[in-house]
């Protein structure tokens, strides 16, 4: 009982994985966007009329090293900043790290 | 009062997990994270290659960042890439700025970040130990735009 308990705390103070952002401004910040952040792979042409907000990037690590949790915290990102769309992402995994890359657009 | 050391916390940990191979994959982990935690006040690698003649260093706080395109006029003065294993992007795309303002430049187009991953191959005390590294690279053309050469 007593093991168990120390693996339960171990585990909680730990966390079993991390999605940690960043972001460079490279245009002026606009209001929260609530809505869905869609996503433009490098490569995809550019929707236009967009605007640049910034240049994002989301690293998960352990249990969130992977394309699902790194996206959304791409687009948690953007949306932060007033983006709607984040194109140019690039995905990287790793076998214990997955990095996403993008830029923040604004096309509405 | 009691003070809490790593070796107490590493104690701690191997006796609630139990056994000596869990205590020293927790020492490779502390340490790698120690090593991780030391190393990202300071490592941000950059180089240059200059295109083209530059001028007179530019303030840092006026360098432009943009992902999407150059305005006509502008001109290439030269690459400039910078990359960390441990560094955020502010602190990259931060060291990008500070080359190109060392150009002249007061314009960059960034072309492309990436990251690569390796596996690093360490002592963690005197045991072996491995952990994996992401190092991110953000590649950039510096460019100098005035009004006068549009």
């Amino acid at each position: 009982m007593k093991r168990a308990t120390w693996i339960f705390v171990v585990a909680l103070v730990a966390g079993c994985g991390t999605v940690q952002t960043s972001r460079v401004m490279t245009g002026s910040s606009q209001p929260a966007y609530g809505g869905n952040v869609s996503v433009l792979m490098d490569g995809v042409a550019l929707p236009r009329n967009a605007v640049e907000v910034a240049l994002v990037s989301s690293r998960g690590t352990g249990t969130m090293a992977k394309l699902e949790d790194v996206i959304a915290g791409l687009q948690a990102e953007a949306g932060s900043l007033g983006c709607d769309c984040v194109a140019r992402v690039k995905f990287d995994q790793g076998a214990t790290i997955a990095t996403a890359t993008g830029v923040c657009l604004k096309t509405h | 009062m009691r003070v809490v050391t790593l070796t107490n916390i590493v104690d701690v940990l191997s006796v609630a997990v139990g056994g000596m191979r869990v205590r020293r994959r927790v020492e490779s982990l502390m340490a790698a994270s120690a090593l991780l935690s030391v190393s990202s006040c300071m490592t941000v690698s950059a180089s240059v290659v200059p295109t083209a003649a530059g001028g007179v260093p530019e303030a840092v706080e006026k360098v432009r960042v943009s992902a999407l395109g150059v305005p006509d006029g502008a001109r290439e003065l030269g690459l400039v890439e910078a990359h960390s294993a441990v560094a955020p992007l502010e602190r990259i795309v931060d060291e990008v700025k500070q080359r190109a303002a060392a150009m002249g430049a007061n314009l960059i187009c960034i072309d492309k970040m990436a990251t690569r991953y390796e596996w690093i191959n360490s002592m963690c005390g005197n045991q072996p130990c491995r952990y994996e590294a992401g190092t991110l690279s953000v590649l950039g053309h510096a460019y100098r735009f005035d009004k006068e050469s549009r």
